[in-house]
């Protein structure tokens, strides 16, 4: 024990050093305007949106389904960046060939299909929780953090949850999860993609994802 | 380890076993039924599934097979079976596929693991009743996931074409012979037909949620099947070694270059990152050796509700039953 305390000490105090001396490495480039740590933006933003997640799946029995969905769009927008997402699931080139009015239209109906997946899959509390365990820095100066759902009372104990978050104009931002290593933006890209590689690709995927959508809100 | 996986020298005999297997399985789709297919869908053949035609007309099988088999099935076995019953059910082969784990552990070379999963298989089997109760994992013994075609991907050979088997689902030609050898390693091949039956009903209604989840959230179920199989498959091999995440998690976006010209980290921040996280991990250990104790005493509690749980849902299962008499 007198070990583990000590070895605690340490600890807190190593990390308060890094920690202030990344606030000032920042302030001196002048690159954050805010003195937050780098790290813990990041970090602060999944542990944030995982909240707000867990806080609906509790209010599962009181709330419907369009006041869940409603809840989770506001989390959702302030913590992902859905069009960077979605830029990269169709392909930058695609991306390119579609209308102003296409981008916004194909936009608006991903941004409430990921809404109604969340909508209707946290839609009950038993005691889940998650549980951060560690974030680093990916070779493209990305950040990912990686987190475990507990599920007592599933089938499946846990699920580790990777979040790969990118720096924008807002801030740190999520744009892609991956549940046990199944890449979310992996499996979506080779899906719209294949869909968008016949002739008439874009109106398909928008009947698909409008299909799907109408399919939540009935439930 | 992984080196080794892309090197075709390092095929083995098992290897050759595998080409034949593959050669037997492809056999089986004539090259008619691929190229008509091909004609219609007008995408170039994926490197890792180039026999999409007949996997797509196997997915097919299996799903109508499932809507009109096993979903009916399956339902009926989640709503009249208590719920105690199922997890028993579940644990107790889940504890008989230990015995594979633990063999997979030691030719994997995780000797630390394999002896944590012997003392789960010993735990369960004794105080958790021949496996019905999964003790061991209320006493900090968590249970791994080790199966022969893992063993075989750490020994160099390599993943092979994408498959989908009649029944039995996603596979890779490399999955074929694991399975195979863990269908031998697992007793419960050997006991005769109703326990198998048995033993896929609890496999198709453990898998319920997730089937449920694809035909809700997939737009092309067939793709979305094997891209998140492929994925997870690979996670189970590396054991969810962080450079495979990020090169999962990590993509390319030609976007970026025009509108956030310079990289945001430093070389610097990048290191300061790494140290945190060494910190966090190791507070974690800290805690985690902490909280043990609390949870080997939780657990006794939790033993005498679940107790109280299952005599409970006699009830709920009595109630069913006079329901289905009824009408």
């Amino acid at each position: 024990m007198l070990i583990n305390k000590s070895l605690f000490a340490c600890l807190l105090i190593l990390s308060f050093c890094v920690n202030s001396y990344t606030v000032t490495a920042n302030t001196s480039e002048g690159v954050e305007k805010q003195l937050i740590p780098v790290a813990d933006a990041a970090k602060d933003i999944v542990i944030n949106f995982q909240n707000v997640l867990l806080d609906v799946m509790k209010q599962g029995t009181s709330l419907d389904f369009q006041a869940r969905s409603n809840l989770l769009e506001e989390a959702i927008l302030k913590s992902h960046d859905v069009i960077k997402s979605l830029r990269t699931i169709v392909g930058s080139k695609e991306w390119r060939s579609f209308s102003e009015q296409q981008k916004n239209q194909l936009m608006q109906v991903f941004t409430k299909f990921i809404v109604s997946t969340y909508a209707s899959n946290f839609n009950s509390f038993s005691d889940e929780s998650f549980v951060y365990i560690s974030e680093h820095t990916t070779k493209k100066g990305n950040i990912i953090v990686r987190s475990i759902l507990n599920i007592p009372t599933g089938k499946r104990k846990k699920v580790t949850f990777d979040y790969a978050l990118k720096k924008n104009a807002d801030g740190w931002r999520i744009y892609n999860i991956a549940a046990d290593g199944v890449s979310d933006l992996a499996t979506r890209r080779s899906e719209y993609r294949r869909i968008l590689a016949d002739p008439n690709g874009f109106d398909a995927l928008i009947a698909i994802i409008n299909k799907k959508n109408d399919n939540y809100a009935k439930q | 380890m992984l080196m080794c996986f892309k090197e075709k020298e390092c095929s083995s005999l098992a290897g050759v076993f595998l080409v034949s297997m593959t050669l037997i399985l492809s056999g089986c789709a004539s090259n008619d039924v691929i190229e008509a297919e091909a004609e219609v869908v007008e995408v170039e053949v994926s490197e890792i599934d180039p026999y999409e035609g007949f996997n797509r007309s196997m997915y097919k099988f299996n799903d109508k097979l499932d809507v009109y088999v096993g979903a009916p099935v399956s339902d009926a076995y989640l709503w009249v079976t208590p719920e105690f019953v199922q997890t028993g059910v579940s644990n107790f082969f889940s504890n008989l596929k230990d015995i594979n784990v633990v063999l997979n552990d030691f030719m994997q070379g995780k000797g630390m693991q394999g002896a944590e999963d012997t003392g789960r298989f010993a735990v369960n089997t004794t105080i958790g009743l021949l496996g019905l109760f999964d003790v061991a994992t209320e006493l900090g013994l968590e249970k791994h996931d080790e199966d022969f075609a893992q063993t075989l991907a750490v020994w160099g050979v390599p993943q092979g074409p994408y498959l989908v088997l009649p029944l039995i689902g996603p596979a890779t030609s490399r999955g074929v012979p694991g399975g195979i050898f863990d269908a031998a390693a697992n007793p419960a091949s050997y006991v005769g037909m109703p326990v198998q039956l048995i033993q896929m009903l609890n496999a198709r209604a453990n898998a319920d949620a997730e089937i449920n989840f694809i035909e809700e959230a997939a737009l092309d179920p067939y793709v979305f099947t094997r891209e998140s199989f492929l994925q997870y498959r690979n996670n189970l091999i590396t054991d969810g070694a962080s450079e495979n995440v990020d090169d999962l998690l990590d993509f390319d976006d030609e976007f970026d270059e025009e509108e956030f010209g310079e990289n945001v980290l430093s070389n610097d921040t990048v290191s300061q990152v790494a140290t945190v996280e060494v910190i966090d991990n190791e507070i974690q250990d800290v805690a985690v050796n902490e909280g043990d104790f609390d949870r080997a005493s939780g657990s006794f509690d939790k033993a005498t509700k679940s107790f109280d749980d299952a005599a409970n849902s006699f009830k709920i299962a009595d109630e069913k039953l006079k329901q289905i008499e009824a009408q």
